[in-house]
């Protein structure tokens, strides 16, 4: 199959923004689809080709697979690039595209169809002898699910069989507060997967996240570029993601990218996909295997040199890795922070608002996967996450010091963001010392803030302020020289 | 008139110190300043008095002089919305008027409008106009975070206007429904 | 201008006694003023605190611009009145910065028995309303008031400068287009009614505010009618269905915050223009004034130490400095501002008064305003200056003063005593702003004297009847006449009846004379005219 000419981006933000860069790179046009309410998005002064579509939200435009194909007929694009979320880990886009003579940038449907199921995805796994965690499932007997459940015991961990990224998970530590988790769990599956199929699983306290990147080709070849660590959630969501994992010895990496190449192996897999494990305790077990590009890739890049988006055009476009296991090396550290709007102090609830000011970090500090540009307005119409910055350090010591002088060094005004919060949490002892786990965020509500703020610093804030508002300034000066001169005097 | 030096023995408030007459929100927390001119500008946070000056550099680079310390900002102002980047840190400072924070502070114990807890989308409205609610009594859904959030009646009363429908976004602080007092 | 060379020796045991004796004397005019402003009751304080109320230096607090001055006139009106119960007339007044504006504000003290009217309250306000009206100061108006103190109605009622006055005053502020705020902060009734009612603006506080010419209990007795003081007066009735109110306020400070914004709306007037230049802090210190004022008020002392510790740089530029040297004139500067400054170095003769007399024409003549430090015993008396026409100079000089243009403040800095406290511009005379000093006495003639001549009536009233009195017995005749003279003469006594605007701490009185007479620039100066001056 011959290289491709123009690919068509089906996403937003930052993912397009991203993605379209190796594709300059390389040479090859892209298209971009767009809806309405990301009109001066950066994405959009990149493209080669725009095409609005549109939708009852914007989300839903995104959403709209015959849209986009169509788009990408129009545009004569010959490959289309998912990026993640939205149409991603859908299976039946992913044959629609491929029936209309397109290549889809990514796994074949009958891949993305099997480790979509979690629950069937968890059984595969569990067939070909990989370890995973104890559960229950509700479509094995839907009857006896809850009872089934609550045999696993407290505290147990309640996810929607099509979900990822989170959504609709619910961990319930009080097994009488069972039905109501079930029921509330059901809805939000229904809503986000259109499935309200359950299955619950012993939720391990205090676990670590570790994934591991693996790339298969269309001629058999599976390899794996190491582990991420993704331990530091909030919302079951990652917010800072590292390779490598500070947790694992060299015996256990070898033993759980072994395993990940395996569950790869077994499942016949191709383009670009991560296989995410639970650690706790000395052991680990399968979570769930995620068929697409990751939000997080970025730190695998730096450790490996490889570029992701790149070896998924090449394997798309039906190339041969070309390299095996042993030409994988990887060098140093990284850490990728993930910019989201919203306010760690209230209980990360999205903000809103219009970037007013964006200043970066230079690039010989960090790599800035951008999604926002100055003017735009950060609606709740979208992901939160509006950037990421990735660090590079000879060892985690350095990357941390490089991720807290990025940190420091990046602005977003306009839209409260977490990167203070980030700072803060980058530098707490336990994280500084490796000791992560899934629940850190949660068992230290002190960093979320808000920050105490020094006097020197309140009086400066409130000194910019005033002498930025014309209602203030012009409030104080209002007062006649005579009296301001006399100032607060009394008789 | 120029910079002038207060005179020697003059006392200062010996009593009947003035409150601060400019309220403003920074994390979180209700702080009152003044911004007084006398030769300089001076802010004015309790008994504490600054002498301050902002220099503008390019863009929204500024460069902030507090008493003897100086600061590389950024400043973005957006309505009454102040963010500042000092020191590494993104503070937003809230301006609201005098009269406005009184009055919400009334409201607050009146407490009838039911207000967004943080932006989302509408997902349905259980409150019917002109119907009776108990405090508690669920008025809409909304989805924030991936969550679903339920709205509450903050009392009891009668629905008096609903002021969003299904499948709009809203921002924080939007007012969602208004309750009437019971006859 | 020259700087004043000061001769006064800082380190002589004679100055040190003056310090002390002086700083006594302030410090316990600064006790009075604090019992007077905060010391009340428990009871009172805990009754407006269950009505949810604030404190009136609270709602000044609130009020008033942070880093801006307040003038606190009469602070201690009704100091030597009551028995003292009545802590400045149950009113606070005083000049202030509102929203950047300069405003005159007239407050009732409802700590003080409810804030009820007595006598010298409604001389308190009428007065107030008088600054407001000859320097057309804009009026903020806190009224809390529980109505006329009755038992003493028949003297603040009827009169001309009685409670009618304070309407009368409110209507022709209007009138001259000065604006005015009120605050009802507690019910006005009756006569209190007209206040919101005759002010532009009005803010009114729901459930504690309320305004009615006669409260329930009058209209029950009246008409039968039961009804509450919401229904017949409050906040929401006023503001949506009478019209007698404009803004309605959730509390106090709610209230407040909107009044300031009203005051935010006001265009500044434009002041008068008068000389000016950079201010500059006088150069001798003006805590040395402790030590420049003797301790025995006989003792003679110069003017001139004084104005070179309350003008910029200690600059003087005398007039006439060998003419009439008892009278000090000449130009100095007030926080930037030029002045003439007229000052007693003895008393009063034919030269001084007409030297005063001149200076004041020429003040007039280049609109430069007058400030009058009085330290005055009275024109000089005997045959030659009879002959001299003593009268006719000294009419002159009060015909000047009277007619002046240009605004006066006149500072009693020691003594006042007889016609010279009409050739200083005392109180009768208009100025805009009267000070005293603690030690300062005013009075027809000294203690001393008219207890004398008091004494020596009684001694020939007595003597025509064929009484010869004891030494003994004159004494206990002329001790309650000293006695009672020596008090009603006390800057106390005169302050309390309101013959003053108030007490300063004598280093207080460089802003206090600033900041009183940007006030009085807010009112043109007409072109100078007088009457007939005898020649």
């Amino acid at each position: 199959m011959p290289a491709f000419d123009t690919i068509l981006v089906a996403n937003r933000g930052e993912i397009a923004v991203r993605i379209m860069r190796t594709l300059k790179a390389q040479g090859i046009r892209s298209a971009l689809v767009f809806h309405a309410a990301d009109q001066g998005a950066p994405a959009l002064a990149m493209a080669d080709a725009k095409i609005e579509i549109t939708g009852t939200t914007p989300v839903a435009a995104y959403l709209d697979g015959s849209q986009i194909i169509a788009a990408a007929k129009a545009v004569g694009a010959q490959a289309i690039h998912p990026g993640y979320g939205f149409l991603s880990e859908n299976a039946r886009f992913a044959r629609t595209v491929e029936a209309a003579g397109i290549r889809f940038i990514g796994p074949t449907a009958d891949a993305i169809e099997l480790m979509g199921d979690k629950v069937r995805a968890r059984r595969f796994v569990e067939e070909r002898g990989f370890p995973v965690a104890p559960s229950a499932i509700e479509d094995d007997d839907p009857y006896t699910f809850v009872e089934r459940a609550r045999t696993i015991g407290a505290p147990l961990l309640i996810k929607p069989s099509a979900g990822g990224g989170g959504k609709g998970m619910r961990i319930v530590r009080n097994l009488t507060l069972l039905e109501e988790e079930v029921d509330r769990a059901r809805s939000e599956g229904e809503r986000y997967f259109g499935d309200g199929r359950l299955y619950v699983e012993r939720y391990i306290e205090r676990p670590r996240h570790i994934e591991v990147q693996v790339l298969g080709d269309s001629h058999g070849n599976i390899v794996h570029l190491f582990e991420r660590e993704c331990s530091l959630q909030r919302r079951f969501q990652k917010i800072v993601e590292e390779a490598p994992s500070p947790a694992l010895s060299p015996k256990l990496r070898q033993r759980i990218c072994d395993a990940a190449v395996g569950i790869a192996s077994a499942a016949q897999y191709r383009n670009a996909g991560t296989i995410e494990f639970i650690y706790g305790a000395g052991e680990f077990y399968f979570l769930e295997m995620n068929t697409r590009l990751q939000v997080e890739h970025p730190v695998t890049e730096m450790i490996t040199g490889i570029d992701l988006v790149s070896e998924q055009v090449r394997i798309a476009a039906g190339e041969p890795l070309g390299y095996d296991q042993g030409d994988i090396k990887k060098r140093g550290a990284a850490i990728e922070m993930r910019i989201y709007a919203e306010d760690a102090a209230r209980d990360f609830a999205p903000t809103t608002g219009q970037v007013l000011v964006l200043s970066l970090p230079d690039d010989d500090l960090a790599r800035v996967d951008l999604g926002v540009a100055v003017g735009q307005q950060v609606t709740s119409a979208f992901d939160p996450m509006i950037a990421k910055l990735i660090v590079h350090g000879q060892t985690r010591a350095e990357a941390l010091e490089r991720a807290d002088q990025a940190l420091a060094r990046f602005a977003l005004l306009g839209c409260r963001t977490n990167k203070d919060f980030l700072r803060r949490l980058l530098s707490d002892s336990d994280v500084v010392a490796g000791e992560m786990h899934t629940g850190l965020i949660g068992e230290k509500p002190e960093l979320a803030g808000p920050a105490p703020l020094d006097t020197q610093t309140l009086e400066a804030v409130l000194a910019a302020a005033a002498l930025s508002l014309p209602s203030v300034r012009d409030g104080g000066a209002a007062a006649p020289a005579l009296h301001a001169a006399i100032g607060g005097w009394r008789n | 008139m120029g910079a002038l030096r207060r005179p020697p023995c003059t006392r200062q408030s010996a009593d009947g110190e003035t409150e601060m007459k400019h309220f403003f929100t920074v994390e979180g927390q209700s702080r009152r300043a003044w911004l007084a001119s006398r030769g300089e500008q001076l802010i004015l946070i309790g008994d504490r008095e600054t002498p301050v000056r902002l220099v503008r550099g390019e863009g929204s680079a500024s460069r902030l002089y507090v008493g003897d310390a100086v600061h590389d900002v950024l400043i973005a102002v957006n309505g009454d919305s102040v963010h500042v980047h000092i020191a590494g840190r993104e503070i937003e400072v809230r301006f609201e008027a005098a009269v406005s924070v009184f009055e919400h502070e009334a409201e607050a114990h009146g407490d009838a409008i039911a207000r967004a807890p943080m932006p989302g989308m509408v997902l349905s409205v259980a409150a019917v106009l002109g119907a009776q609610v108990a405090a508690g009594d669920v008025l809409l859904i909304i989805e924030s975070m991936k969550l679903e959030t339920a709205i509450k009646a903050p009392r009891a009363g009668v629905v008096e206007s609903i002021h969003v429908a299904a499948g709009q976004t809203f921002d924080r602080d939007t007012a969602l429904v208004t309750l009437a007092a019971e006859d | 201008m020259r700087r004043l060379e000061s001769r006064v020796n800082t380190q002589s045991p004679e100055f040190k006694a003056n310090a002390k004796h002086n700083r006594a004397l302030a410090e316990a005019l600064h006790e009075k003023q604090r019992a007077a402003r905060y010391d009340r009751p428990a009871r009172d304080i805990e009754r407006l605190r269950r009505q949810n109320k604030l404190t009136i230096r609270e709602r000044l607090s609130e009020l008033l611009d942070p880093g801006t001055p307040f003038l606190e006139l009469s602070t201690l009106a009704a100091n030597c009145a009551y028995g003292g119960d009545v802590p400045g007339a149950a009113q606070v007044s005083g000049i202030g910065i509102v929203s950047g504006r300069e405003v005159i504000i007239h407050a009732d003290d409802a700590s003080v028995k409810g804030g009820a009217w007595y006598p010298l309250s409604v001389k308190k306000i009428v007065r107030t309303l008088d600054i407001a009206i000859e320097n057309r100061l804009p009026v903020v108006h806190l009224c809390d008031s529980a109505g006329g103190f009755l038992p003493l109605q028949a003297e603040l009622f009827a009169d001309k400068y009685f409670a009618g006055r304070i309407f009368r005053n409110q209507s022709i502020l209007s009138k001259m287009g000065v604006q005015q705020v009120a605050i009802v902060l507690g019910h006005c009734t009756a006569g209190g009614a007209y206040i919101p009612a005759l002010s532009d603006y009005n803010v009114i506080v729901r459930g504690t505010g309320a305004i009615f010419l006669g409260g329930p209990p009058l209209v029950k007795a009246a008409t039968g009618e039961d009804i509450s003081v919401e229904e017949l007066g409050g906040a929401d009735m006023h503001t949506s269905v009478s019209g007698v109110a404009d803004y309605p306020a959730s509390t106090e400070l709610h209230a407040i915050a909107i009044t300031r914004e009203i005051v935010g709306r006001f265009t500044r007037p434009e002041k008068t223009s008068v000389e000016r230049c950079e201010p500059e802090p006088p150069f001798y210190d003006p805590g040395e004034l402790y030590g420049v004022l003797p301790v025995d008020q006989k003792v003679q002392f110069d003017m001139r130490e004084v104005i070179a510790r309350i003008f910029d740089g200690s600059r003087f530029h005398e007039y006439q400095a060998n003419y009439g040297k008892t009278l000090i004139c000449g130009y100095a500067r007030l926080w930037g501002m030029q002045v003439g400054v007229l000052g007693n170095n003895g008393v009063l003769f034919n030269d001084s008064a007409l030297k005063g007399a001149h200076f004041i024409e020429l003040c007039n003549q280049n609109r430069t305003p007058l400030i009058f430090l009085q330290n005055i015993t009275g024109f000089m008396v005997g045959r030659d200056y009879e002959r001299a026409g003593i009268t006719k100079d000294g009419a002159k000089m009060i015909m000047a003063v009277a007619c002046s243009e240009v605004p006066k403040l006149t500072v009693v800095v020691n003594g006042s005593f007889g016609a010279g406290t009409y050739g200083m511009s005392g109180r009768a005379f208009d100025s805009r702003f009267m000070f005293s000093w603690p030690q300062s006495q005013t009075s027809v003639m000294g203690a001393e004297q008219a207890a004398g001549v008091l004494t020596d009536i009684k001694i020939k009233q007595l003597a025509r009847e064929g009484k010869n009195l004891s030494a003994q017995e004159i004494a206990t005749i002329r001790n309650p006449i000293l006695e009672d003279y020596r008090r009603q003469q006390s800057a106390y006594y005169a302050t309390s009846e309101l013959w003053d605007d108030g007490i300063l701490d004598p280093i207080d009185t460089r802003n206090a004379l600033a900041i009183a007479l940007s006030a009085a620039l807010n009112t043109p100066i007409a072109p100078p005219r007088y009457g007939v001056f005898r020649m």
